[in-house]
């Protein structure tokens, strides 16, 4: 493998996350029962007409802001003709000779090195039913909820030269459309589909080799598995001395194998030409700016920004930046209690123990920011201890009661009254002769002791700070 | 009385005035279409349903209400136009037994003034034809003499008007499917500018061709049917925001000083000797009454027809794919497979002009031709546009004849394709450009057919056509003659 440079473009198709599908009014949304999501324009019924939701362009101008694209003047929309039964017009509107964006860059960071994948465009489309079939009927039914649903196809360039380097990319894909708000990119729902076209060649050579296409990669596991396992078999080819073909191939996940796919038409001419329904739509410079001013910080540039202003560690920050729930979380927090450090730390620690705990794959932050930010501050004013902080926490996450509440009605609330200390402390003194012998014979370790009898006494409700101070004072 | 005989401004005003009932009126527009069924000019009937509209108008009028000019009056509707829950079949066995889902736009408009819908008319299969000869349920016939066609691809359109079966019909133009028609049945047709009436619900042929547009025995009912159909609608972009004026007040008596261009590239590409004259003497008679002729030259016009067969053809068959068996329509039976139910219904589904244009259009986009063929029409597309703008700089319209003959016999044209679609020589360049155009009747020649007169306008300047066409009529007798 190592006198071989992999070489890796990837094709990711994003839905986009608007109300209603790109061409007709029907709703926009995952999992609705069969058919219930279409109307004549999705369905292809004579004579029905498509006209453009103007969201899916503003989006996909979104989508090429947030990476760095040049954005086209005109969007024209084109039809990719080719016959299969779910797709209802028998041609897919799409973008092939102006697409909305071009000449873009995915930036990631991976081992601590700066990197960035170059995007070739980020051309719109619609997508298309779903097909399913039933061996044991030997019949094929067709869901057109899907059919007209908006996608952004990213193409790349073929910059990548690794299985990691293309889950990294994916990645940053991912983090930045879910942080400027046009997809939810989760692959488990098909919301993003990732094709991956790989081809090797002998280090050094400045021809590439033949490339393959591999299609149903259903997770970022299986973008990597399936790109080291498709870089393995086209070097025993290459080694053995066989030719590689440029085919598309399907990736079997649980098998850890591809095979070839058998194509949608015999021939592959789709025919394209500008669609007569849909006028191009003119982009202005000013649309743009409008469009600009609606972007959130990246992920990218908010993960400097918590290092070089608020002196976050780099770590913190990823953690931070890495998750758009706990993004909007922090954010929330920052609002109402402007001290990123501490409220990081919380973060950080407590938090995202809470959300490592979930058995969800996208754990939603179950706890308000004022009832966190409440919970910060008891701590801070000594109200409560650590141990009651997380142990208030830990009851008030998912039902989001309130902490101050909870702390009062289960008694969590620490006494900071010096009388209530020197009681407790006499007390312990007045218990336990020896220990205070052996502190004052030298042994330091005896006022560890003396504390958890103090501790013990008032349930554990005594400031220890206080108590520690007087315990001290007392032993003079 | 009969009524049927009456115009669509003539009839309505008697049914508003409580002359006569739209029920009554109805009833002999049924029986009149019954009697004249051997025409084909109808694909299906919708009796039922406009007797029950025509019995709520007559309730409403009873009552007192105010109705918009159209209530009560019963018009035709080309088949590839969905009326809901009738049959839109296009005149194709695709879609012999396709129920429409909804209303098409300019249905929504017709029936919120109450229009009496009470039928759908013979057509070429899906538009494709000059003749009404590519149906797959016959051929409609000339209602002036049944040896004849009634020309296409609104034949049944045509001749529904013009057999006295409707008041009005609504026909579709692709490359002059209003026109040519209305000229071999000696009625008025106006194809609408590029955008002037929703295309929504209008099964496409081409849809950057395609107009929507009334045919009437009189220019004022045309007028009237066009102001009811037209305007922006949000469903279709192609339409146009532009404000719908009231077409019939707009018609002007005078004729003065409006210009009158002739391309005398027109009057290079050959038409009967009859045509000819009837045509001259239009030109003469329009100089008589104070318009001016004026020689303008569109030297590209005759690479119109070519790049028109590619245009068309292309967009046509990205159009068709839909029609495959899966969801609706026609499905041939005893398949092997997925790809062996598309050849087999799509073979037996469609018709062989429709087949051709598949062919044509498929050719035409494929990779290694779509330069050549697609891009370069589009080009002389351009080119067109350029030679009526520069035109319309020295004129307010463009005048030739509609069809360089009279309507021809059945069976003449079947067999040499390239003969059939040179009768659309004049109307075609019209779509290309996007301009309106009218056609309506300007004289007979010596068997008594009529010859049909086209005016070109600039775009959105369908009043000088209805100016100019209305006072021909008036003051030179029109089909009535």
């Amino acid at each position: 493998m190592n006198n071989y440079e992999i070489t890796v473009g990837l094709e990711i198709h994003v839905e986009l996350k608007t109300e209603t599908k790109a061409f007709c009014r029907c709703k926009n949304q995952f999992g609705a029962p069969i058919n219930t999501n279409t109307c004549p324009i999705c369905m292809g019924m004579p004579g029905a007409i498509p006209t453009i939701n103007k969201t899916c362009v503003e989006y996909a101008i979104k989508s090429g802001l947030a990476f760095d694209c040049d954005i086209n003047n005109v969007a024209i929309f084109e039809r990719k003709n080719y016959f299969y039964p779910d797709l209802s017009k028998a041609y897919q509107i799409s973008q092939l000779e102006k697409p909305i964006c071009i000449n873009g860059k995915i930036r990631y960071k991976l081992n601590g090195e700066e990197k960035f994948t170059r995007i070739n465009n980020i051309h719109m489309e619609e997508d298309a039913g779903k097909s399913v079939h039933d061996a044991k009927l030997n019949k094929s039914f067709i869901d057109y909820n899907r059919c007209g649903v908006p996608l952004i196809e990213i193409v790349t360039e073929p910059d990548i030269h690794s299985a990691d380097e293309a889950v990294a990319t994916l990645t940053s894909i991912k983090e930045t459309l879910v942080a400027i708000g046009v997809s939810d990119c989760k692959m488990q729902e098909g919301s993003l589909r990732c094709d991956v076209n790989l081809s090797v060649a002998p280090k050094g050579s400045d021809k590439l080799g033949n490339r393959t296409e591999m299609k149903n990669l259903n997770s970022f596991k299986a973008v990597k598995r399936a790109i080291e396992f498709e870089a393995q078999r086209q070097i025993n080819a290459i080694e053995n001395g066989e030719v590689i073909h440029q085919i598309t191939l399907k990736w079997d996940d649980d098998l850890g194998k591809n095979e070839p796919l058998r194509s949608k038409e015999t021939s592959n001419d789709y025919r394209y030409f500008p669609d007569p329904d849909l006028l191009p739509i003119s982009i202005t410079p000013e649309y743009i700016t409008r469009i600009k001013h609606t972007m959130p910080e990246l992920p990218y540039d908010r993960k400097n920004r918590y290092m070089n202003v608020f002196g976050l560690p780099k770590q913190d920050a990823e953690t931070l930046t890495s998750n758009i729930n706990v993004t909007n979380f922090f954010e929330d927090c920052l609002k109402l209690k402007n001290q990123p450090k501490v409220v990081c730390n919380w973060i950080c620690t407590d938090v995202m123990r809470k959300l490592k705990e979930s058995l969800e794959e996208e754990p939603n932050v179950s706890i308000s920011a004022q009832n966190f930010v409440e919970l910060i501050d008891m701590f801070q004013n000594k109200e409560i201890s650590i141990n009651s902080a997380r142990e208030l926490l830990d009851r008030v996450w998912d039902t989001n009661e309130s902490a101050k509440q909870l702390a009062e009605e289960l008694g969590l609330k620490q006494n900071n009254s010096a009388d209530d200390a020197k009681k407790f402390v006499l007390e312990a003194i007045a218990n336990n002769p020896q220990a205070v012998a052996d502190f004052k014979s030298g042994n330091q370790k005896a006022i560890t002791y003396l504390m958890g009898q103090v501790m013990k006494l008032s349930k554990g409700k005594i400031n220890p700070q206080i108590a520690t101070q007087l315990l001290l004072e007392e032993l003079k | 009385m009969d009524y049927t005989k009456l115009s669509l401004l003539e009839v309505s005003k008697k049914i508003h005035d409580r002359e006569v009932t739209s029920l009554e009126v109805t009833n002999q527009i049924i029986e009149r279409i019954k009697a004249t069924e051997k025409l084909n000019a109808l694909n299906s009937y919708n009796f039922d349903e406009a007797i029950n509209v025509a019995k709520q108008v007559d309730e409403m009028l009873d009552a007192g209400k105010d109705l918009p000019v159209l209530a009560g009056v019963p018009i035709v509707v080309k088949d590839n136009i969905n009326v809901l829950g009738t049959k839109t079949t296009c005149s194709s066995k695709m879609l012999e037994n396709y129920v429409s889902v909804y209303d098409a736009t300019v249905i929504e408009k017709l029936k919120s003034q109450y229009a009496v819908i009470v039928g759908k008319a013979n057509m070429d299969e899906f538009a494709m034809g000059s003749s009404n000869e590519n149906s797959a349920f016959g051929p409609c016939l000339n209602p002036i003499d049944s040896t004849r066609v009634p020309g296409g691809s609104s034949g049944g359109s045509a001749c529904s008007v013009g057999a006295y079966q409707c008041y009005a019909a609504l026909g579709t133009d692709t490359g002059g499917s209003i026109r040519e028609p209305a000229s071999f049945c000696g009625v008025v047709g106006l194809k609408p500018t590029y955008g002037r009436v929703s295309r929504y619900g209008v099964v496409a042929f081409a849809n950057s061709l395609d107009q929507v547009g009334p045919l009437t025995r009189t220019v004022k009912d045309n007028a009237v049917m066009l102001s009811a159909i037209a305007g922006y609608d949000e469903k279709e972009t192609t339409s146009a925001n532009v404000p719908v004026p009231n077409y019939l007040s707009e018609i002007k008596n005078s004729i003065k000083g409006l210009k009158i261009g002739i391309a005398k590239e027109f009057f290079a590409l050959g038409m009967d000797i009859d045509v000819e004259i009837a045509i001259k003497n239009a030109i003469e008679f329009y100089k008589q009454n104070g318009a001016e002729i004026v020689d303008v030259s569109l030297k590209n016009i005759d690479l119109a027809l070519s790049a028109y067969y590619i245009i068309s053809s292309a967009e046509a068959s990205s159009n068709l794919g839909r029609f495959d068996g899966i969801r609706y329509g026609y499905r041939a039976q005893g398949y092997k497979d997925l790809v062996d139910l598309y050849v087999k219904t799509r073979t037996e589904g469609f018709g062989k002009e429709v087949k051709r244009r598949i062919m044509l259009g498929n050719f035409v986009l494929s990779s290694g031709y779509y330069d050549a063929y697609y891009k370069k029409a589009k080009k002389v597309q351009a080119l067109l546009q350029k030679d009526f703008e520069e035109a319309f700089k020295q004129c307010d319209v463009l005048l030739s004849p509609t069809s360089p003959s009279v309507a021809f016999k059945l069976g003449e044209k079947s067999n040499d394709h390239i003969k059939m679609y040179l009768s659309d020589v004049y109307t075609v360049p019209v779509n290309i450009v996007g301009s309106p155009a009218i056609s309506f009747p300007c004289g007979k020649d010596s068997d008594g057919m009529p010859i049909g007169l086209q005016l070109i306008g600039k775009k959105f300047d369908e009043t000088t056509l209805y100016t100019l066409a209305n006072y021909f009529e008036e003051h030179k007798g029109g089909q009535n003659e």
